[in-house]
């Protein structure tokens, strides 16, 4: 009886440390926002700003993904698992933050958190940036997961995916006819499906290409640029082939305009891109050639 | 803005094939060897005899040719390479699998005539000399070579006079010798003997479709 009151008091123990987890991001959202002191230590009511709602609790299934992927192993002694366990939940924490404050500098470059959704309840706003959230969580969760437990590698990583995502989200202008910028200050919700479709698309990309074997970092890094550069070479020939096979007329302008102007075209343009990067992810990750080496 | 889309996927699809090509695991320290002058750059030393012990081929359309050598020295301790091949060299050489497909003498003098494995080492006294044996004549290696019959596959195989005059002929004639019974070669029993690992594997290229099915029902479906 006594083994199980005291994993059952583990697993409380943990379930604390994980709450601590969220906690923390309620400062950190401090930092990151300093003009919005008040706002987050207030009471949240949801159904007030669904905007602002959708921005808070992004992050916070961001930080539960990230813990997803820890591990506490008893066998391995109960203080080096525990503190395994609360280093790499604290950098994952740490590194989700820093990533995503880096990558909604990117791809917000023009618009401020206070202004957009405090003020303007931009929709568009809030969809681009839950959408941007999950991915950079997926992402992270990858590169704790290849990097084996080791901090060094973990960091590495972070930097290295960092880098391509915050590339690939410069891309979207090439791969898209909407205007971001502008749709954006329009809250256009054809956009925000749009844009969030490429952001899920490329995350999916790059997750793929950080998937294989490693021994060591260099040709790791290496096989990933290579997997990534296929990635992008792969792609468009998926988007042809099914413009081409359905027939789709591309444009935002053709076809009769909606209430909500591209919201088609944008719904459009997001599945493509998800479904394309869906299906360039099994070419670039699932596809295994094996070596000569078995044979001789 | 289309051109300019279909230069950029170009450029792109050059990179990847050029960073590829340059730094593909697969690609290092293997050697290319498209003809008989490229082996000949590939072995040095001399006395030497190079026993094709294995091939492969990797690829679905296209495909990328494997052979591995056994290299046998007249003065030192034998070494097995690895090689990439063109697919003419590969199927110039599809029979010749336990057999000697380059030699060269301590006078320097080289010859590419598939030939029974270590031809160079027979007949040169230097290694070993003739004795008679039930009224034949049949060659011996000295003591301090002992070890290379092992190494080129003639266990027990004994090298004849006649064996010798008639790997002689063929070079002059640069013509193919299999052996008086056939021994050497891909269908030869000294080199099936002395060289299985070409014979132990698994074919990929023929699929029995029929036991295909019945291995998948029975794994599914069959239950003990």
């Amino acid at each position: 009886m006594n083994e199980i009151f005291d994993k059952l008091l583990i697993r409380v123990l943990f379930t604390i440390f994980i709450c601590v987890g969220l906690l923390l991001y309620k400062y950190a959202h401090v930092l990151f926002y300093p003009s919005q002191k008040k706002q987050i230590f207030k009471k949240v009511y949801p159904s007030e700003n669904y905007v602002d709602t959708m921005h808070i609790f992004s992050r916070l299934i961001g930080i539960a993904l990230i813990f997803s992927t820890l591990e506490f192993n008893e066998h391995i002694g109960f203080v080096k698992s525990a503190l395994d366990f609360f280093i790499l939940g604290a950098s994952g924490i740490v590194l989700y933050l820093l990533s995503l404050y880096i990558l909604d500098n990117i791809v917000f470059y023009n618009f401020e958190y206070k202004d957009e959704v405090l003020k303007k309840k931009n929709a568009a706003y809030g969809v681009v940036s839950f959408s941007l959230s999950i991915c950079l969580a997926f992402l992270v969760r990858t590169i704790f997961q290849e990097s084996e437990r080791s901090l060094i590698i973990l960091i590495i990583l972070w930097l290295f995916v960092l880098v391509l995502f915050g590339f690939s989200t410069k891309l979207y202008q090439y791969v898209s006819k909407l205007p971001f910028n502008s749709l954006m200050i329009q809250k256009n919700l054809g956009l925000s499906f749009s844009y969030s479709g490429f952001l899920f698309g490329s995350a999916l990309i790059i997750m793929a290409a950080f998937h294989h074997e490693h021994h060591d970092l260099a040709s790791y890094s290496v096989q990933v640029i290579l997997k990534t550069l296929l990635g992008i070479l792969i792609f468009p020939i998926f988007r042809k082939g099914v413009i081409y096979v359905f027939q789709i007329k591309e444009g935002p302008q053709t076809g009769e305009q909606t209430e909500i102007p591209h919201l088609g075209y944008g719904v459009y343009e997001g599945s493509v891109f998800l479904m394309c990067a869906l299906l360039t992810s099994i070419i670039i990750g699932q596809i295994h050639f094996g070596t000569i080496y078995p044979f001789f | 803005m289309n051109m300019n889309k279909a230069l950029l996927y170009c450029a792109l699809l050059l990179a990847y094939l050029g960073l590829s090509k340059s730094l593909s695991p697969s690609e290092f320290g293997i050697s290319y060897v498209f003809n008989e002058e490229s082996l000949s750059k590939l072995i040095t030393g001399a006395p030497v005899s190079v026993i094709l012990i294995d091939t492969h081929s990797t690829g679905f359309i296209i495909k990328t040719y494997y052979q591995k050598y056994k290299v046998v020295y007249g003065f030192q301790t034998y070494e097995e390479i690895i090689v990439r091949t063109s697919g003419t060299f590969n199927a110039k050489h599809a029979k010749h699998i336990g057999m000697s497909i380059f030699r060269r003498t301590e006078s320097l003098e080289e010859s590419f005539t598939p030939l029974p494995p270590g031809s160079v080492f027979i007949g040169n006294r230097d290694f070993g000399r003739w004795k008679t044996d039930h009224g034949d004549k049949v060659w011996q290696f000295y003591r301090a070579y002992r070890y290379v019959p092992q190494y080129i596959g003639f266990e027990n195989f004994t090298p004849t006079q006649n064996f010798y005059r008639q790997i002689q002929k063929s070079l002059r004639e640069d013509k193919a010798f299999y052996g008086f019974n056939d021994e050497f070669g891909t269908s030869g029993s000294v080199t099936r003997k002395q060289f299985p690992d070409y014979f132990k594997k698994e074919t990929h290229d023929e699929i029995n479709l029929k036991k295909y099915f019945a291995d998948f029902l029975k794994r599914n479906f069959y239950r003990k």
